[in-house]
């Protein structure tokens, strides 16, 4: 568990707003500033050897300006660039996010990032060179410039880069005499803390388990992996405070709020450890989507086909955290107008309807992975068609009203294993049984005519019929969720997907009473 | 005859195929549940609400008091996915997004019956019970023979 001995209280998050740009500061990686640094240092004779170093531009501070949601994925392609929304010669306030505002909403804002000199650039977006730096390599300055890995040329490059910041910080205004002077002397420390989540189910917090804490002292980013238990230890230490913050993307997803921007939580300034406990707010929400989407991604799920990974063939999938209540989807197509692929509308919701509904669009989009002319041919009939036709979205016809009851089935039926997984198994919950698994409704064709539990009821070994003649009588059991996945191969209408089942299990036992359970709808 | 798609087409073309682009999982009606409970017990009542998964779970979430005589209704636009509405959630969600899987409701501080919303149990005496209150528009009523047949709790009851 890591612990720098500066715990400190957990803190809640700001709400929503803004990172506001602070004073603009002397940047004292400049080369120029490097430059006066290191003759103040040789003029001072104050036992730190100089006078082999040389200052020359080791990076640069790069300002890019994506002009689209393309561009701005190809240089999020880039794993090299450590990529911030708001300029790094600032101070700043914590917020939700930061948009520059020269740039329209709808617009991705300027990126900004240092890049080793000789980087070579993504291709096709726009930069500027904001300044040249010189960033001393505290493990590989020695007082003759060479690589040196024994114990005593590492702390001697160690005293000299410590020195050479110090007294930049100081000629730039950036620390206070007394301050550098308490710098030289104290040790450094590593960013580290705990992030957690309250859940509505557990009446507590838990850990914001994948997501990636960066702390970030002037161009130099250490970063650290959220855990389990909502442990983090960054990978890299600082002499000086630094900014945290927490970008709600991984490799293969990243959250979105309102606009295209994606969704981050820029923290405080400061040394020691950072603990968060978000409830309640706009983080809470965007923490609980990503918990969603990583345990779809990245835990153990069954087996089950991922929804679309990160390759040079696919973007990263984009999921748009709405601060709404209404209509959650997957639509593939959006992305080339809106910026996203999923949109979650499931603002005040509880807990694990949040997580619920994040893995619902994604079975959506992993349901397309699995068989893309299937999906695409029941997306067609179940939704473009009827809203082309008189009777409009709400009203498909038969043909419609079976593709739409496959997709939504499935969807609905991933949604309730996998909730049941992450709770019962995950978080240590055995009661748990997630409220919306439909064994307790008497729904039919007309009451409830797509989101039905013939999914589940394939796997579970409870029959809602015992409620009555009213409820669907379940007769079936002991497949597994792999087996239903692989039936939807090829499949374009429910009952296309009833004969995919039984022709393909025939050793179970209860294969006999699957029409008898596809024909409750 | 001129196949050349004019300005005026083409934005129409472009809205036409943006139209059919934004079909997709999931389109549908969303249905308003109106949920109401009435106390018409001859006294007041104090529901207490609890979460037995979470924890503190003997310790109730927050309560909710009805006067005698009064009735609270709320409506709930449901989501899509649906998550449909019963009076667990009429109980549980009170400023933010609490969970409720069981009550106490107390009787004037002197008398109690306790549900759950478990295994469709209590007939159509529990509230919570969703194989009796699932409808999209239901009221329960607190009555005189409920406070009659709640059990002594002797001033206890919290």
């Amino acid at each position: 568990m890591p612990n720098n001995g500066n715990e400190g209280g957990a803190k809640t998050s700001t709400n929503g707003e803004m990172t506001q740009l602070g004073r603009k500061l002397d940047n004292p990686y400049s080369v120029k500033n490097m430059q006066k640094a290191l003759s103040n240092l040789q003029k001072s004779n104050d036992g730190v050897s100089t006078n082999s170093i040389e200052v020359t531009t080791t990076h640069r501070y790069i300002k890019f300006k994506p002009k689209n949601s393309k561009e701005l994925e190809t240089l999020k392609d880039d794993r090299t660039l450590d990529l911030y929304s708001y300029p790094l010669d600032y101070e700043i306030t914590e917020g939700s996010y930061y948009h520059d505002p020269t740039i329209p909403d709808s617009l991705p804002t300027f990126q900004y990032c240092a890049v080793p000199v000789g980087k070579v650039m993504p291709s096709g977006v726009a930069f500027e060179v904001l300044e040249n730096l010189f960033i001393p390599d505290e493990d590989n300055i020695t007082e003759n410039r060479t690589v040196n890995s024994t114990s005593a040329a590492k702390n001697a490059s160690d005293k000299i880069a410590t020195a050479l910041v110090n007294e930049a910080l100081l000629i730039t205004g950036n620390v206070k005499k007394e301050q550098a002077i308490k710098i030289n002397s104290s040790g450094k420390w590593r960013p580290a803390g705990r992030i957690r989540v309250w859940d509505d189910v557990i009446n507590g917090y838990i850990g914001v388990e994948g997501a990636i804490v960066r702390a970030r002292r002037w161009f130099t980013t250490h970063r650290g992996t959220v855990n389990a238990d909502g442990y983090y230890s960054c990978d890299g230490t600082f002499r000086n405070d630094a900014n945290y913050s927490i970008d709600w993307e991984r490799d293969d997803f990243a959250l979105q709020d309102g606009w295209i921007n994606g969704a981050t939580y820029n923290g405080p300034k400061k040394d020691g450890n950072w603990n968060l406990e978000l409830r309640g707010d706009e983080q809470a929400y965007y923490a609980t989507i990503f918990s969603g989407a990583y345990f779809y991604y990245y835990k153990d799920r069954m087996g089950l086909t991922s929804p679309p990974e990160n390759s040079f063939w696919k973007s990263q999938l984009k999921i748009k955290a709405r601060k709404e209540s209404g209509t959650s989807s997957y639509i593939k197509a959006r992305k080339f107008y809106l910026g996203a692929d999923i949109s979650i509308q499931e603002w005040g919701s509880r807990s694990d309807n949040v997580f619920a509904t994040t893995i619902h669009e994604l079975a959506h989009a992993a349901h397309k992975e699995l068989d893309n002319t299937a999906y695409n041919s029941l997306a067609y009939k179940a939704y473009t068609l009827p809203c082309v036709s008189p009777g409009g979205c709400d009203s498909p016809g038969p043909t419609g009203q079976s593709a739409r009851r496959v997709m939504e089935t499935w969807a609905t039926t991933v949604e309730i294993v996998l909730t049941n997984l992450r709770y019962k198994s995950y978080l240590g919950f055995s009661v748990y049984s997630y409220p919306w698994n439909l064994q307790s409704f008497s729904d039919t064709i007309e009451s409830q005519p797509f989101y039905t539990s013939v999914g589940f009821d394939l796997i579970d070994s409870f029959n809602q019929g015992v409620f009555g003649s009213a409820y669907v009588q379940d007769n079936v059991t002991g497949y597994t969720i792999n087996q239903v996945e692989n039936s939807l191969r090829n499949t374009n209408s429910w009952g296309e997907w009833r004969e995919h089942m039984k022709e393909q299990n025939p050793s179970n036992p209860t294969n006999v009473n699957i029409d008898e359970l596809f024909n409750n709808w | 005859m001129n196949y050349l798609i004019t300005g005026n087409m083409r934005t129409l073309f472009f809205l036409g195929t943006l139209f059919l682009l934004s079909c997709g999982p999931e389109k549908g009606e969303r249905l308003t549940y109106v949920y109401t409970v009435k106390n018409e017990s001859g006294v007041p009542i104090k529901v207490l609400v609890y979460n037995s998964l979470g924890i503190n779970s003997d310790k109730p979430v927050f309560s909710i008091t009805f006067e005698n005589k009064s009735a609270i209704t709320k409506k709930y636009k449901d989501t899509l996915p649906p998550r449909r509405y019963n009076f667990s959630d009429f109980f549980g969600i009170s400023n933010g997004s609490f969970i409720c899987d069981s009550i106490k409701v107390i009787y004037n501080g002197v008398k109690q019956s306790a549900f759950s919303n478990k295994n469709c149990t209590g007939g159509e005496r529990n509230p919570l019970n969703i194989c009796e209150y699932g409808s999209v528009e239901e009221t329960f009523i607190f009555t005189k023979e409920d406070y009659e047949n709640a059990e002594d709790c002797n001033g206890n009851c919290e």
